[in-house]
């Protein structure tokens, strides 16, 4: 992984906030946790989206209920913020596990739309959580915040080591190539349960990060984690395999719609509008930049690879 | 109860919408060579489900047609009925051409295999279904009420079932139209019944085992 590239799309998750901070803008430690918690979905995003492709739309949906966990374990258990949120990831690998046995041998189509009415419920988790108006829990700066920060520390060079391992990089090339990836010995099963597992984890250690308050960018309202979802499939695909290219995608489709709303309150979440414009951009134009409306150029794999990948599913 | 019927007959509308635009997409995508990959579906569908509801939602902000957002209520007037008669009008002579009429059995085999058709040298006919398809979509779109997630995402889930199922049998047209009408009037009541947060999670399990179901018949077609 080149890091020249990736500091330089993570520096606006670092230098906006840091804006807003040294303006003395009242919202800028909400904006500041919006950040992290966005780069923590970015990353979650890169590898079940960007690296499995899997059609996974529920990512928005792990990170609301790692949201609604904290209120849970905070208020009604009165846990310490920071046990709270090193506890969430668990809750995601369940998740995780979950869906993947449930999209287990279907096809693509099927399993989008069975973890789009997944997103639905668990987008309305927060909401059913936190009473109106409630206020986020604060994390404390002391002894707990280790907790936190190792197991992020954890899960994100878990991260990196999938990223970079060698079947990682021989699916790329296969799917680059447009081949089948069976066709060449791949085992896409464990690469994929593995993927998604990690990824519900990350995001909802990203959802609790969201919900840490006192105020928060992402309220409890369902429809906000449903548009946060729809561009975290939209930041995947854009993507692709590369954290750098997702941490940029995130850039106009959810870090600056939410950059105007705090900094004018009144002014319209473009989150969704974003999503959408991004997702009608990818059916126009292809990763090589060639028009979606033109055959595409020939590869390697030929017409062969081509019609695999088109009865392609996500059994194995 | 108006919510109600007027949801039930958006979602007929928008699933036969999606069913006949999909058979142009796949007859075009076949005419001109271009794969039509599973995820090129997804993101359509997903893309036509956001595009309907900002769509309405700033149709309806910007003319005025319902005061307040949770009114829940279509375009009163001369506009609506106008719109509701074209609407039912365009539907059922979808619903005739792809059930009853011969159009339908190529429209059917367009949707299952384009490619064949193209390859045996069947001409496609994508005239037809694109302008009934987008016509019909379109109309929805303008009688939509204002959208909420728990009416669109569900919207979404069934147009991605109805581009997933493989079986395009006689009368599949009709069927698919009669189970998205009865999903809507779910939803709706639903929503009549219980609160906010229960009618999400409802609506979700609900859809999480119709859609489980529909997988578990589009894995015994594919095998048979």
């Amino acid at each position: 992984m080149r890091m020249a590239p990736l500091l330089t799309a993570l520096a606006p998750f670092l230098l906006l906030p840091a804006l807003l901070a040294g303006l003395g803008h009242p919202a800028a430690p909400a904006f500041a946790g919006y950040a992290a918690g966005l780069f923590l979905l970015a990353v979650a995003a890169l590898l079940a989206i960007g690296i499995a492709r899997l059609p996974v739309f529920c990512l928005g949906g792990f990170a609301a209920a790692g949201a609604g966990l904290m209120p849970l374990l905070t208020l009604d258990l009165e846990w310490p913020t920071a046990a709270a949120l090193a506890v969430t990831p668990l809750l995601g690998a369940g998740l995780g596990g979950l869906v993947r046995l449930s999209i287990r041998g279907l096809d693509a189509v099927v399993a989008a739309a069975l973890l789009l009415a997944l997103l639905l419920g668990l987008a309305s988790l927060p909401a059913m959580t936190t009473e109106p108006g409630q206020t986020g829990p604060a994390l404390d700066l002391d002894g707990w915040l280790l907790l936190p920060l190792g197991v992020t520390a954890a899960l994100l060079l878990a991260a990196r080591r999938f990223a970079d391992s060698v079947i990682v990089r021989l699916h790329e090339a296969a799917v680059l190539a447009r081949l089948p990836a069976d066709g060449i010995g791949l085992e896409l099963g464990t690469l994929r349960a593995v993927a998604l597992v990690l990824a519900a984890s990350i995001a909802t250690l990203g959802g609790g990060v969201l919900a840490l308050g006192p105020a928060t960018m992402v309220g409890i309202d369902p429809a906000d984690w449903v548009a946060l979802s729809l561009a975290l499939f939209a930041i995947g695909r854009l993507g692709g395999g590369r954290l750098g290219a997702a941490l940029l995608a995130a850039l106009p489709l959810a870090l600056l719609p939410k950059l105007t709303v705090a900094l004018a309150p009144q002014f319209v979440d473009l989150t969704l509008a974003a999503a959408l414009v991004a997702i009608v951009l990818q059916l126009l134009v292809r990763a090589d930049g060639s028009p979606a409306w033109q055959p595409p150029a020939p590869t390697l794999g030929g017409s062969l690879g081509q019609s695999r990948l088109g009865e392609q599913r996500w059994a194995e | 109860m108006l919510h109600a019927v007027t949801l039930a007959l958006l979602y007929a509308l928008m699933v036969e919408a999606a069913r006949l635009l999909h058979a142009a997409a796949a007859g075009w995508a076949a005419t001109r060579r271009v794969p039509l990959e599973p995820l090129t579906l997804i993101a359509a569908a997903v893309a036509a489900a956001i595009g309907m509801a900002l769509g309405s939602h700033a149709v309806t902000a910007a003319f005025g047609l319902v005061p307040e957002p949770a009114a829940g209520t279509a375009p009163a007037g001369w506009l609506g009925t106008a719109g509701w008669a074209s609407a039912l009008v365009l539907f059922a002579l979808a619903l005739f051409l792809h059930d009853i009429h011969r159009l339908g059995r190529t429209w059917r085999a367009m949707g299952a295999d384009a490619a064949g058709l193209v390859a045996i040298g069947v001409p496609m006919g994508l005239v037809l279904p694109t302008l009934l398809g987008l016509a019909i979509a379109g109309l929805a779109g303008h009688l939509a009420p204002p959208p909420a997630i728990t009416d669109w995402l569900p919207v979404a889930c069934l147009a991605l079932l109805v581009l997933g199922l493989p079986d395009r049998p006689k009368g599949g047209a009709t069927l698919s139209a009669l189970f998205a009408w009865l999903c809507g009037a779910l939803v709706a009541t639903l929503e009549l019944l219980l609160g906010p947060h229960w009618h999400s999670l409802s609506i979700a399990a609900v859809l999480l085992v119709a859609v489980r179901i529909a997988a578990q018949r589009t894995i015994r077609y594919r095998i048979g």
